[in-house]
């Protein structure tokens, strides 16, 4: 099957296409599987969220709305958002910073290597804006969105005052949409 | 909520970090706000997806895709009853504190009970045993009456919820119409504070200016008196003079010159005096200074044969010794053979106490 981006992917998946399943999972299963590790640190509890994120994309890639947002961005939020009900049903907060390279498991490669390199390029963009941020601007944004802990509970863990907290990952947060150019976003929107 | 509160926890809702009633009152005005608020919604979820991407690279063992291509062959094409796909929506899609509806998922009741039915049918095509034929009746039946119960349930919540979000709908337009009233006050408020200000404004340069003339008026007074006393000593001056003039030009006027008695000295003094009228003056020249407010003065006195002599008038004299006095006799005379000048004490003595220093008839 000729490459097609995301959109078309969709509305192949749609069609009931399983290559363009396939082609998908190639593309983006590693960034997904990255955020889902990422979040709990665990390499199986991360592949069951990555297989029901995407067997939820086959099920319900027909209703996609193409106009309310990039593909990329509901595949990452189907992913995140299920990462975290694990992470919250574990009720285990533990922030890990281990990284998934640290994991001796062998895994396999499955996309193309163009879309290793832009998913590279992405990263180092995204990880050098937020390691730009101050400390207390970047540690309750990642406890935030890698660890699904709200503001109070982030003030809690931190022991700071809670208006302290919103105000550093608000400021933190509106660094990061000045620097970031939407690399998911471009990633999202690749084309043959 | 103000649209300025919306932009102010918009990156933190992004990211998952909104709670309680913050959480609850920022979906509810994004609700009511959609095509207002979507647009910065979208700007800000490009951020959050790209914070994905901070992840460090990792890939999925090979089984994954195995997992997922197996479990989509039992996935049939999506039904009426799929529910709406959840794209990137400005709603938390997973975690919320606030209680929500319950809801029963149809769909995903049937994708279970599908697997379970095939299997069964399978199983007893299978085995072909009546018993277990029996068994998976009842248990269909009894998941056929929890289904029922479920649905009954969610019914009654259903209602529950209409009925609060009828009261919400209606504590919002309340909400909306106070809300209405309060800028039309805050409005009013700010014109009559405008006015307010101009006013005071006004009143300021006015009160800046009244006390500039004021103080312009408190000059002109004090520069008014001084010429007014200006004008008395001048007035006194000019009366003295037409006096002293009046009784120089009178024919009858005596005149006695004065002299050192002892002819030590040049100082020389002249008397006019009108006897008619008890009037007249003394000019001296020559004489040793005898300054005004120095605790000393010249006294005329006036001397009628051997009488003793009667004061006459005090004065004093300039630097150079040169000065004039009013003759004022302290009593009637019967004559005046000889006028005499000392130096006596400020304001002068009753009876002469110093030497004579001008004498002449």
């Amino acid at each position: 099957m000729e490459a097609m981006d995301d959109r078309a992917l969709l509305r192949a998946i749609a069609n009931r296409d399983k290559d363009a399943l396939r082609q998908l999972y190639m593309r983006h299963s590693g960034v997904l599987f990255a955020l889902a590790f990422k979040i709990l640190s665990d390499r199986s509890e991360a592949e069951d969220v990555l297989q029901d994120a995407f067997i939820q994309i086959w099920k319900t890639a027909s209703s996609y709305d193409d106009g309310r947002g990039k593909p990329l961005g509901w595949f990452i939020m189907l992913t995140r958002s299920r990462a975290i009900d694990h992470l919250r049903s574990r009720k285990t907060r533990t922030r890990l910073t281990e990284s998934a390279a640290s994991d001796g498991t062998p895994v396999s490669t499955t996309a193309t290597p163009a879309d290793q390199a832009l998913v590279s390029e992405a990263h180092q963009t995204v990880r050098s804006a937020l390691n730009a941020l101050a400390d207390e601007q970047r540690v309750p944004i990642e406890m935030a969105y890698f660890g699904g802990l709200t503001q109070f509970e982030i003030a809690q863990k931190l022991s700071q005052p809670l208006g302290t907290v919103k105000t550093r990952m608000r400021t933190g947060m509106m660094r990061l949409r000045e620097q970031l150019g939407g690399a998911a976003g471009e990633k999202g929107e690749r084309t043959p | 909520m103000t649209h300025e509160n919306f932009r102010e926890m918009l990156p933190l809702y992004i990211i998952g970090a909104l709670d309680g009633d913050e959480l609850y009152n920022f979906e509810r005005y994004v609700a009511e706000n959609r095509v207002r608020c979507s647009p910065e919604i979208a700007q800000y979820q490009t951020v959050a997806d790209d914070l994905a991407l901070a992840a460090e690279p990792a890939q999925p063992s090979l089984a994954v895709y195995e997992r997922i291509a197996a479990a989509i062959e039992d996935v049939k094409r999506p039904a009426a009853v799929v529910a709406p796909v959840p794209v990137p929506s400005p709603v938390r899609p997973s975690v919320t504190p606030r209680p929500e509806k319950k809801g029963f998922d149809l769909g995903m009741l049937i994708s279970q009970f599908i697997p379970w039915a095939a299997t069964a049918v399978l199983a007893v095509l299978l085995f072909g045993a009546h018993g277990q034929i029996q068994e998976i009746t009842s248990k269909l039946q009894s998941m056929t009456n929890s289904y029922n119960d479920l649905l009954g349930k969610d019914n009654d919540q259903q209602g529950s919820i209409t009925d609060i979000s009828a009261r919400l709908d209606a504590q919002i337009k309340q909400a909306r119409e106070s809300r209405e009233k309060i800028d039309q006050l805050l409005t009013k408020n700010g014109d009559q504070q405008r006015d307010l200000d101009t006013l005071r404004s006004a009143n300021k340069e006015l009160t800046e200016e009244k006390d500039s003339l004021l103080r312009a008026a408190d000059q002109m007074r004090e520069q008014l008196e001084k010429q007014t006393l200006q004008t008395a000593a001048l007035q006194k001056r000019f009366d003295d003079q037409t006096a002293s003039l009046d009784v120089m030009m009178d024919p009858t006027t005596r005149i006695a010159p004065l002299a050192d008695p002892k002819a030590q000295t040049k100082a020389v003094a002249r008397v006019y005096w009108q006897g008619a009228r008890k009037t007249g003056f003394m000019v001296v020249s020559n004489l040793i200074p005898v300054a005004q407010n120095q605790g000393k003065c010249l006294e005329l006195w006036a001397i009628c044969g051997n009488d003793p002599p009667v004061p006459a008038g005090i004065g004093w004299t300039d630097d150079s010794g040169h000065g004039m006095l009013q003759v004022k006799l302290a009593k009637d005379m019967a004559c005046i053979d000889k006028f005499a000048v000392t130096i006596e004490r400020d304001g002068g003595a009753p009876t002469p106490e110093g030497s004579i220093i001008l004498l002449g008839q």
